[in-house]
Formats: structure tokens, sequence, C-alpha cells
């Protein structure tokens, strides 16, 4: 009803602007207006509104900036992170002034010059000079810039320093599993094969053996289905659709099964590759802990669809990508607690926010500082992708290996 | 044939129509329908970010119970929405819409043929594309929602249909819709490539033609080169859906099941995808670069500065942008050392970039503007282009990606440059040119209002979208305050959303001016602009093969404007040269 309205209402205004028009036509008919398309007085007023949108613009630009700098990021918690910050002040800079040089020119010349009856316009068809300075001036400075920026680039991407630590994450529609690689520091072989009870799929000979029971369990109560379902279909009910999904999962569990079995074999001859994941530590809370100072590799699984993980207070990104393994490696530098007062020094603010038990927002407080370190979904996979969380917490070393050895093992 | 009329009933002359003038049109009129919708998509989404979890009756209203109970907007219907906004003003608006309208209505008009190569194939092109956009919009009337993987799609998540309920039939109904777009921008690509090759007028040199009809003529060739690679990622998307084959599927276990599919690789469908996507952004923007150098020139009453200088950078970003397609994927996880070469080839498309902004600002310089509403779109675009462009750098750059990749800084860059840039050429060009296609004048005032509002309403909506990147709010979340980090830029989306609706609304300015002027509009007269182009030298009105008796001969080239030695400040490309005088470049 009420979309009815407007719509109406809309109407309603059409049909009087077009009766204004009409009548706007035909004084201007009896007025004997000129021929012209444009009139010079609607140039001049545009000519002028070019000029007043270009300062407003810069100075609700330049306003942002500087009032809503509270709101970003604060500075790089990780050691790689302080060379991206600097890149981006250098790049910021540069594209800054670049913008304020050429929108106040396109601003200043959209006034400066418009039209005036009788004036012919400058004959400048081409200057080889200029043109020749324009090209080579940002090529040079885009060379140099790509060069700082490729170097940067390289650093972070191909460390020089073994991990301290491994960690790898496993992404699922919608949260994350950690899992760390123990006393050995090496992360045992996994495999979506296990996935089910085993959270990340850790492939110990054990858990090999039960997921091939559970697998076969399975299949007995598929193949008890598609008998009742073929029964069903012989009596003339429409169940075609049921008996797919059955026979496509007997091929998944069996397919499976075959598969176990040949990791079994594999088991047999690289035994110790294997039982590496015995000590291997899942977390399942959405609470990891980090020591500060050691170099972090994050490895990535993803167990259904594309996922992202995404740190950005280490500046930190990297894709979860289903049958691949991806990494990023990082040294954090500051524990929670140095980097909320950095936060607060550097004097960006956070909402704290008070939440009933319905969720619903009680209060809401502008504080100095910062919320804490966080890692979280940036692909988008599905309903649930605005809301996959994890924390991160980094202390020292002393409360790490205290915590960590609290921790049950796999096995 | 030379304005000889045969019969024509009204379907032979609205319909099936086989003259590009009509066909440009129809492409227009669809564009403008599907522009609508779109941006009525993202007003329904941009309430739920500004206000998230609030009822609204009117969410209600559109989209029922089902995606709106309590008029609050569902979280899988807010991605297919952004899936289906971002669809429809990619493929449909800007790449047909823009594409269609234009190179139909100028390249037989501006290089002096009577029509297309082949006309029937130009009406084919035309109905395809009006089908694929039925197909799509069809889609979003099934049961389980449209597609809602985002408008690239990526398997696995568009693959599997137990991973959200628009991979199911929603998705196939996207694959079919843009199989059918891509056969139709082929054949409308083919056909523009082979008019400017063979019909081009006596004395059309190729270094005569208007910079328009080498972008049209360069977007053509990035098209029929770069969408097959996406028919290809499309059909074997479909056979992973369908046939279960395992291009894109390795190693998944959802729905409680390990599928039996695997050694495929999803990454390999982001390379397919983007080696059309990339060159895409081009397709999309080199038009509306072609009609703004017109537009500028024409008002400016001087030539385009740096005439060849403008060609060889149209001819340096085609061909770059075949080869900087990986800068999406810095975060997939493919080899550093590829990350690296990407970001030295993105960069260097900056350089040919930075080279025509400069020209238009030449062009500008000491000239004698004529602020028409499409002359005031046409600086709007260059200033977004300069805008957008600028922050490309940051992007390309795949150390600073690292911590902007797939955030809200990301949405504001590609929104002012190919999403608003290229929509304000479009502007340009239908105020420009709409004397040419209706033989009547848009009204000027209601010209300038749709400009400011647009203009101030682009930049209300895109500019504080920066800062809640810069703050490292994703894409894609249907609400941005479930984390408490985010809590403190959430007040700019109220902000965002209120310049979004106010730019929506004044949209129907332009709507309302189109279709009243079509038939009450002032009459225009032959050439209202003093243009050089020879458009302007065809009879007002819609006659088959353009020119009464024989072509126009050309004797210059298409930029000369106030001429030192014509009393004129235009001198149209079919006046013969003076005695002594030279072709002005």
């Amino acid at each position: 009803m009420e979309l009815l309205l407007i719509l109406f209402a809309v109407l309603l205004v059409g049909v009087a602007l077009s009766k204004v028009l009409k009548a706007k036509e035909l004084i201007d008919g009896l007025k004997g207006v000129d021929e012209e398309p444009i009139s010079n007085s609607e140039i001049k007023t545009n000519a002028l509104g070019l000029l007043i949108f270009g300062f407003v613009f810069f100075a609700l630009l330049i306003a942002q900036i500087v009032g809503w700098d509270k709101f970003l990021l604060p500075s790089a918690a990780s050691v790689h992170g302080a060379e991206i910050d600097t890149l981006m002040e250098v790049t910021m800079i540069l594209i800054l002034s670049v913008f304020f040089i050429t929108q106040g020119l396109l601003f200043w010349f959209g006034f400066k010059y418009y039209f005036k009856p009788g004036v012919k316009g400058f004959w400048f068809p081409h200057d080889n000079r200029l043109e020749m300075a324009w090209t080579i001036v940002p090529a040079t400075v885009l060379i140099l810039l790509v060069t700082y920026g490729m170097s940067t680039w390289d650093n972070i991407m191909n460390p020089k320093n073994e991990p301290d630590l491994n960690i790898e994450f496993v992404s699922e529609q919608f949260k994350w599993t950690a899992r760390y690689a123990g006393v050995d520091q090496t992360l045992g072989e996994a495999s979506f094969a296990l996935y089910g009870s085993n959270a990340v799929g850790v492939a110990t000979k054990d858990a090999m053996i039960k997921r091939i029971g559970e697998c076969q369990l399975s299949i007995k109560g598929f193949v008890a289905d598609s008998v009742r379902l073929e029964k069903l279909i012989e009596e003339g009910w429409n169940k075609d659709d049921k008996l797919d999904d059955v026979e496509s999962s007997l091929k998944n569990y069996r397919a499976n099964i075959v598969r176990l079995n040949r990791m079994l074999d594999h088991y047999a001859k690289f035994p110790a590759k294997y039982d590496a994941g015995k000590d291997d530590i899942v977390i399942n809370n959405n609470v990891v802990k980090i020591p500060k100072g050691k170099t972090i590799k994050f490895q990535f699984r993803s167990k259904d669809v594309i996922h992202s993980a995404y740190f950005p207070h280490f500046r930190a990104q990297i894709n979860s990508v289903p049958g691949m393994k991806t990494e990023f490696t990082f040294t954090p530098k500051e524990t929670n607690a140095e980097f909320n007062e950095k936060a607060i020094k550097e004097g960006k603010v956070y909402l704290k926010t008070v939440r009933d038990e319905d969720k619903n927002i009680i209060s809401q407080v502008e504080t100095p500082g910062s919320t804490g370190f966080i890692l979280l979904c940036n692909k988008i996979c599905g309903a649930s992708h605005y809301n996959m969380k994890v924390y991160i917490e980094v202390v020292e070393e002393k409360e790490y290996d205290k915590w960590i050895a609290s921790q049950k093992t796999f096995e | 044939m030379g304005g000889a009329h045969h019969h024509e009933t009204f379907i032979s002359k609205y319909i099936f129509s086989m003259d590009h003038k009509i066909i440009g049109k129809q492409f227009l009129i669809t564009a403008i329908i599907m522009a609508v919708i779109g941006m009525g998509m993202s007003i329904l989404f941009r309430i739920q970010l500004a206000w998230p979890g609030e009822g609204f009756a009117f969410l209600n209203f559109f989209l029922g119970d089902k995606w709106a109970p309590e008029g609050v907007l569902d979280p899988n219907m807010y991605l297919a929405l952004v899936t289906i906004h971002g669809t429809i003003i990619v493929f449909f608006v800007l790449t047909g819409g823009l594409s269609g309208t234009f190179s139909n209505l100028l390249i037989p008009y501006q290089i002096g043929a009577r029509d297309m190569a082949s006309g029937f194939l130009n009406m084919l092109s035309y109905w395809l594309f009006f089908v694929s956009s039925v197909i799509m919009i069809w889609s979003c009337f099934i049961e389980t929602g449209p597609a809602s993987g985002g408008w690239t799609v990526y398997p696995p998540l568009s693959a599997l249909e137990k991973a959200m309920p628009g991979s199911g039939l929603g998705m196939t109904l996207w694959l079919v819709s843009m199989t059918v777009f891509i056969a139709s921008s082929l054949i409308g690509s083919l056909n523009y490539i082979a008019t400017v090759i063979n019909l081009r007028t006596k004395g059309m040199t190729m270094v005569r033609l208007p910079l328009t009809i080498w972008c049209f003529f360069v977007t053509a060739i990035l098209g029929v080169l770069s969408f097959p690679v996406l028919l290809s990622a499309a059909l074997l998307l479909m056979f992973d859906r369908m046939l279960g084959t395992s291009f894109y599927l390795d190693s998944i276990f959802i729905g409680g099941e390990p599928l039996a599919a695997t050694g495929g690789s999803p990454i390999l469908y982001e390379h397919l995808f983007w080696f059309l996507g990339h060159p895409e952004v081009y397709i999309i923007l080199l038009p509306a670069l072609g009609l703004v150098s017109e537009v500028v020139a024409t008002n400016s009453r001087k030539p385009i500065f740096g005439y060849r200088a403008m060609i060889l950078s149209i001819l340096a970003i085609a061909f770059l942008s075949f080869i900087v397609w990986g800068h999406h994927m810095f975060m997939t996880g493919m080899s550093p050392f590829l990350g690296t070469v990407f970001t030295f080839t993105t960069l260097l498309i900056a350089i040919p970039s930075a080279v025509k902004v400069f020209n238009y600002l030449a062009t500008l310089w000491k000239g004698n503007l004529r602020l028409t509403p499409a002359m005031l779109f046409a600086l709007g675009m260059v200033s977004l282009f300069i805008s957008g462009g600028l922050t490309g750098i940051v992007l390309g750059d795949s150390a600073l990606d690292i911590n902007v990749h797939d955030t809200y800084f990301v949405v504001a860059h590609f929104h002012i440059v190919m999403g608003a840039g290229a929509i304000f050429g479009m502007f340009a060009g239908v105020y420009h040119w709409f004397p040419r296609l209706y033989g009547r004048l848009m009204i000027s005032k209601l010209g300038y209002l749709h400009f400011w509002v647009t203009f101030v309403g682009v930049y209300g909506v895109f500019m504080p979208m920066h800062f809640i990147g810069l703050a490292g709010v994703p894409r894609r979340y249907y609400s941005n305050v479930e984390f408490e980090m985010f809590q403190d830029v959430q007040f700019i989306n109220p902000i965002i959303t209120a310049f979004a609706i106010a730019s929506a609304i004044g949209q129907l300015l332009f709507i309302f001016n189109f279709f009243y002027c079509i038939f009450k509009g002032r009459k225009s007269g032959q050439n209202p602009w003093k243009s050089n182009s020879l458009e302007w030298t065809a009879p007002v009105g819609r006659i088959h093969g353009n020119w009464v008796g024989p072509l126009p001969t050309v004797y210059r080239w298409p930029y000369d404007y106030s001429k030192p030695g014509y009393e004129e400040d235009y001198v149209p490309q079919n006046v013969p040269l003076k005695e002594g005088e030279h072709d002005g470049h």
C-alpha cells in the first residue's frame, strides 16, 4: 500500500512537472528565446558549480582524513607489517598529491574556461615535449614505486627464517579450527577422508581405522535406504530424487574407504609422517594463543568452499582453498596489552559495546585503545560469512608455554 | 540502397529490426530497465548494511516473508542481491548496454556507412542479449533464490548445491543466462570489428577515425579474445554441477560427506574467470572513455590533445589488460613470484592511463567550454577516472593488497572507476547523442540537476567507503557489527545509504527527461553541438541507409575545432581542405 502511494506520488510529480515544462515551452515560444540548445547563463551557473564543488569536495575529504584517522587500524602488530605501513604511507602521499593537483586543475579549468560567445578555443592539437614529459615522469615514479613494492612483497612472502611454530587452521562453513604441531613441531598428515568426529582430519593409524568403521556403518545404512526406496518406487511412489541422493552418498563413502585403505598402505611405508599427528593439539574454542617475538607459520586448509583468513592487525591475509595448502608466516611483535597501549598512544579508539542477553546493544562508549587481535573470513562462503571469528592472543613466551602444556594432545 | 525504403511493418521496423539505429535504441532501453533493477537491489541491501537487523515494511513488500521475514533481510537473500546487482550492472548495463547502444548507433554514422556489416547478426546480438536478460531476471523469482556466490561465482561455493540455496537452480540459470549473453557479445563484437575495418567511407583512414570508434573497435577486439575464456570457465562449471566432473573440485567434505569427485582446482576457475574479468574492466571503461573524448573535444571547442598519443594509450591499455588478471588473485596462495610479475604489469597500466588524464586536462586548458549536461558528465567521468585510478595503485601493489584485499576499499575503488565512471560516460553519451537518436533535445535544466545529484551522490557514497575499508571491514558481510572492532565505523554506513537513496531517486530526473523528450523535447536541428564528426552531417530522423544520396567523403580528422583560418570554430570532416591547408594533427 505504502508503495502504491509512493508510486502514485511520483506519477503526480511527473505529470505536474510535464505541465510546468509545457507552459514554459509556450512562454519561451512567445518570447522567442534564442535557438542555442544551452543558454550562456546556464553555462555560467554550472561553471561556478564546478568550482564550489571542488572546494567542498576537497574540504570534506581532508576532514575525513583527519577526523576519521582514529577509527582506522593501529600501526602493525607484526614485524613485516611495519614495512607494509611505510610503503602505504609513501603510496598515500604520492596518490593524494596527484589527486589534489589533477582534480584541482580539472575543476579550475572547468570554471575558468567556461564558454564566452565570440571566443575561439586555443589551437593546440599536440606537443611532443609535453607528452614525452607526462609519459616519462609517471613511468619513472611508478617504476620506483613498483620496485619498492615488489621487494617488500618478496620479503613478506618468502621469509628467510624457518618458523619457530607451526599452526594449522581448517576452515569450514562457518568456523575455524586450529591445530598446533605439538612437541615435535611437525604437523602430522591429515586428509578430508577423516573429517567427521575428527574435526581437522588428523590421519593417525587409529583414526584411519576408526574412520573406515564409521564409513562402513554409513554404507550399511544407505544400502538399507536404497532397498527401501527401490521398493517404494516399484509401488509407484515418486522417490527417484531420493534414490539418486542415496546412490551418490554410497558412491562417496565407497570411494572414501578406498582412499583410506590406500592411506593405510602408505602408512605402512612412511609411518613417521602419520605418527607425527599423535602429539598435535586441536583447538576448537575460537581462541588461539601465540608467543610474542617468535616466527609463526599459519597454514590453511579448507573443508568445503574457499574461505580467506584475514588478520588485519598483523597485515596478513591468505585464502583457504579446498585441495590446497596455503600459508602465511609472520612475527608478532607486541602482546595484546602492549598493542593496546600503542593504540592509545596513536590516538585510536573503538566503541566499547555492551549487549544484553538478546544481543541488543545497551550502551556504546568511545574508548581509547583497540579491541585486540582477530582472524576473520574474507572470502564469500555462504550465509554466515559475516560471522567467522577467531581471537588471537599474543602472550609472553612463558605464558604461552604454560598454556600449550595444559592442552590435550590428539592421541 | 541509399535512402530507398522497402516495405516495413511495425514488427520489422521496431521489434525484429536490422537497422543499427533501432537496435541501438533497443539496447539502450533494455539497459535502462536493467540499470533500474540493479540499482534498486543495491538500495535493498544498503538498508540492511546501514541499519542491520531492523525491520522495514517495504523490504517485506518487495521480498516477501521468505526472504525478508518481518522486514529484516535474510542473509542468503543479501548475498543473492549483492550477486545479481553486480552481474546486472557489470554485464547487462555496462557491457551489453554501453557497447550495444553506442557501438551500434555511432559506428556506422561516424565512419560513414549505411549500416552494420551484417544487419541480421546485429539483430541476433540484441535478441540474444534480451533473452539472457530475461533469464537472469527470471532466476530471481525461483524458490531457492538466484545465484548468491558473488558476481564472480567462485566454485566450490557455486558448484555445490549443498553450500547455499543460491547454488541450486538459481546458479544453473545464471550460467545459462551468461552463456547466451556471451554469444550475444561475441556476435556483436565480430560485427563491430568487421564494420570498422570494411565499411569506412572514402577518405576515412584509421587516423581520421574519431576516438569513440577507436575505443569501440579495440573494445570489440578485447571482447572477442576474452569472452570465450569465460564461456569455457562457465561450461566447465556446468559440467561440475551437472555431469559429476571435477574440474574445480578437490578434497571436499560437505553435508557430512566426503565427495568422491577429486583432482580439480578452484584456482583454475579463478584464472579462467579473471582472464576475462580484467579485460572486462576495460571492455566497460574504454567505450566510456571514447564517448568522453568526443564530448570533451566538441564542447571544449578545441582539438583533443595528443590524438595519436590517445590511440597509443588505448592500444597499450588493451594489450596490458590481458596480462594483469593475476592481481585479483594475490591472496589465493598462488606462487608469490607470480604476484611479483602481476604487480609489475598492473602498475604499468597506470602509465597510459595517466597520459589519458593529462591529455584531457590539456584539452580543457584554454578551451571555450560549453558546459552542457553531457560535458558535465564527461568532466565528472574524468574526475572519477582519476579518483578510482589512483586507488588502483594501492590495490595493484601486491604488498599493500595484503591488507586491503576484499575490503570495502576495493568496493569503493571499482565502483568509482568502472561503475560510476562508466555510467557517467554513458550519461554523457545519452545527453550528447539524444538529438541524433530522436531529433530532439533533452531538457537541459533537468539534465544539470540530474548531474549534480548524481555527482554529489556518487562521491557521497564511495569516498567515505574507502575509510571503512582502511579500518579493515571485509566486503560482502551481511552485517558489519558482529565484530566489536568494526562498531566504530558503523556510523558511516547510514551516511552512505542516505546518499545512495538520494542519488537513486535522482535518477528519476533522467528517466523522466529521457522518455518525455522522446516525444515532447525541443526540436534539435541537424547539428546542435556544432560538431565535426559525420553523424551530424546526416539528416535528422531515421532514414534507412543514413544519408540521402551518396555517402559523405572525408577530408580531415574529426577534431578541427577553432582551427586558425576558419571563421566558425568547427570544420566538419566532409569539408575539403583549403589550398595549402594541412590535415591538422
